[in-house]
């Protein structure tokens, strides 16, 4: 694995949590090793979130005097994405849940890709398998691939495997690249199978993801030697 | 309201000080863009809310 790569796909998420647009901003950070990178993402994660969470938690506690329908027009049409994802790890899961239930498709493809999936645990596993399929092949045409990252490690086998499905090639290796969870990327490749596994990482070149199949097919080439180091 | 300079995360030890300024300020930036968000997305808020509960979630937000 090349620690350029690491450094790049570290990068990519940092961009997506500072609303960079344009990679080539971050350039600068290509030469930084990826766990420093990590490190202060999660410190910026932790920034953002915790930020006005007074006002937020207030936000959360007065959501309880309307009815879900309610909210759910009013989280899409006033609040916003970027709100939504910051209340609802503030509101009671169930009715987190509930409300979701009322937002349309594309509405909660945008809110999951501004959602940090671990504030948000029980709502995230709570969602139908059905509706997370639809909203990751909706945000990967968004190209939300760092935010679906994200989802990996929350998602069971059984939903997981519905999403590779509903995925394409392409799309499984950006997702692949920026995963967060390294262990879990060797079961996302069981359930993606050794034929297909070939294949994404031969077209790669086609798609200009050159370094990114290089990365993956390294990243599970150890991972997998390390467990059978251990098995 | 401002946020004290050393409450923002320490930039990667690595960076020099001007990279490490260069990264702090698009955090600052993300930071401001989020409040902007969260202020106009409440006042945008009232408007969806029925008349008669305004006045009670306005209390409830302290707003």
């Amino acid at each position: 694995m090349s620690r350029k790569s690491e450094s790049r796909a570290e990068t990519a998420k940092l961009a997506r949590l500072l609303g960079v647009e344009d990679l080539q901003a971050l350039s600068f950070l290509l030469p930084v090793a990826a766990p420093e990178l990590r490190d202060y993402r999660e410190a910026v994660t932790n920034l953002l979130y915790d930020d006005d969470q007074e006002l937020l938690q207030r936000t959360a506690d007065a959501a309880r005097m309307l009815p879900a329908r309610t909210l759910a027009a009013i989280g899409e049409s006033a609040l916003g994405p970027l709100i939504c994802a910051r209340l609802t790890g503030l509101i009671d899961p169930h009715r987190a849940v509930e409300i979701s239930s009322h937002f349309t498709i594309d509405f909660l493809a945008q809110l999951a890709a501004e959602l940090d999936p671990r504030r948000a645990v029980e709502v995230v596993t709570a969602i139908t398998t059905d509706t997370l399929v639809v909203v990751s092949t909706l945000m990967a045409a968004n190209g939300e691939h760092v935010a679906m990252g994200r989802f990996v490690a929350y998602l069971d086998d059984a939903t997981l495997g519905l999403c590779v499905e509903a995925l394409s090639d392409e799309d499984l290796l950006q997702v692949a690249f920026v995963m967060e969870g390294e262990e879990r990327l060797t079961a996302v490749f069981e359930i993606v199978g050794t034929a297909r596994t070939k294949r994404i990482l031969a077209a790669a070149h086609s798609y200009g993801l050159d370094e990114q199949a290089r990365h993956v097919a390294a990243l599970l080439k150890s991972l997998r030697a390390g467990q059978r180091g251990a098995g | 309201m401002g946020r004290p300079a050393d409450s923002f995360p320490p930039a990667p030890p690595s960076l020099d000080r001007e990279r490490g300024a260069e990264l702090s300020a698009l955090t600052e930036q993300a930071l401001r863009r989020q409040r902007r968000e969260l202020a106009e997305a409440i006042d945008r808020a009232y408007e969806h809310i029925p008349r008669p509960l305004r006045g009670a979630v306005r209390r409830a937000l302290g707003t």
